[in-house]
């Protein structure tokens, strides 16, 4: 909540200076004057952007934290379960390529198993990251 | 997904892309301003209204963005952690 906070305020001020900045520099016809206005712009931009960058550098790292909790906590599977897991081919209904399932592309995506043939039937072709061909190889 | 679901399920998203619209919007304004004015001192309003205001709502966009990004992952392991019973650790 606090970084919420933080967040809002950085913001507000931000624009606010950018906003006083370009008011007075409109304000003034002296040269002297617009660059010393646009400065409390550039430092609006820059607490604005503070602000933005620090708010999702505590997100990501309230995220690793709790995957650091939770890693511990998730079963491992079986190695016969990884085994078949390995050999099964996975595509999502738009995906021009199929993956291995264990595929670090396809974590977390709607896919579904089918054949090889399927795959290459609906006109599919084997990632090239996870390399799913050389498993019949 | 109608628009409206897409605009409500995704309100980080759509406020996203139209903060970096309008940034970039912003951005091509302030150039045009600048390229018409012969004197600095009436290039100098159009940097601070269209360059720095530009950069602020594109920076805005950006966050925006990924800020939804981490709240889906945060969403995510908070579902793996219901799933194992230790909805705790996710306080």
């Amino acid at each position: 909540m606090r970084d919420l906070l933080a967040l809002y305020a950085t913001t507000f001020v931000g624009v606010l200076l950018v906003f006083l900045a370009w008011y007075e520099v409109s304000a003034s016809t002296r040269l002297s004057s617009q660059v010393r206005w646009t400065n409390v712009g550039v430092s609006g931009v820059i607490v604005l952007g503070a602000g933005n960058l620090f708010w999702l550098l505590r997100g990501r790292r309230a995220n690793g934290q709790l995957k650091r909790l939770l890693v511990p906590l998730v079963p491992a599977p079986d190695a016969r379960l990884r085994e078949a897991a390995a050999v099964r081919l996975v595509a999502g209904r738009d995906m021009t390529r199929f993956h291995r399932a264990d595929c670090a592309l396809v974590t977390g995506k709607p896919v579904t198993a089918a054949s090889e043939a399927a795959h290459h039937r609906a006109r599919r072709q084997p990632c090239g990251v996870c390399l799913p061909r050389l498993e019949g190889e | 997904m109608d628009f409206l679901t897409l605009v409500r399920n995704q309100w980080d998203r759509v406020a996203a892309w139209v903060a970096i619209v309008l940034g970039a919007l912003l951005l091509l304004l302030g150039w045009l301003g600048v390229s018409d004015a012969l004197l600095p001192t009436e290039q100098v309003p159009y940097i601070v209204s269209g360059g720095l205001g530009g950069i602020c709502l594109i920076g805005i966009g950006v966050m925006l963005w990924l800020s939804a990004d981490l709240r889906d992952e945060w969403s995510e392991l908070h579902e793996i952690a219901r799933q194992l019973g230790r909805e705790d650790v996710t306080q």
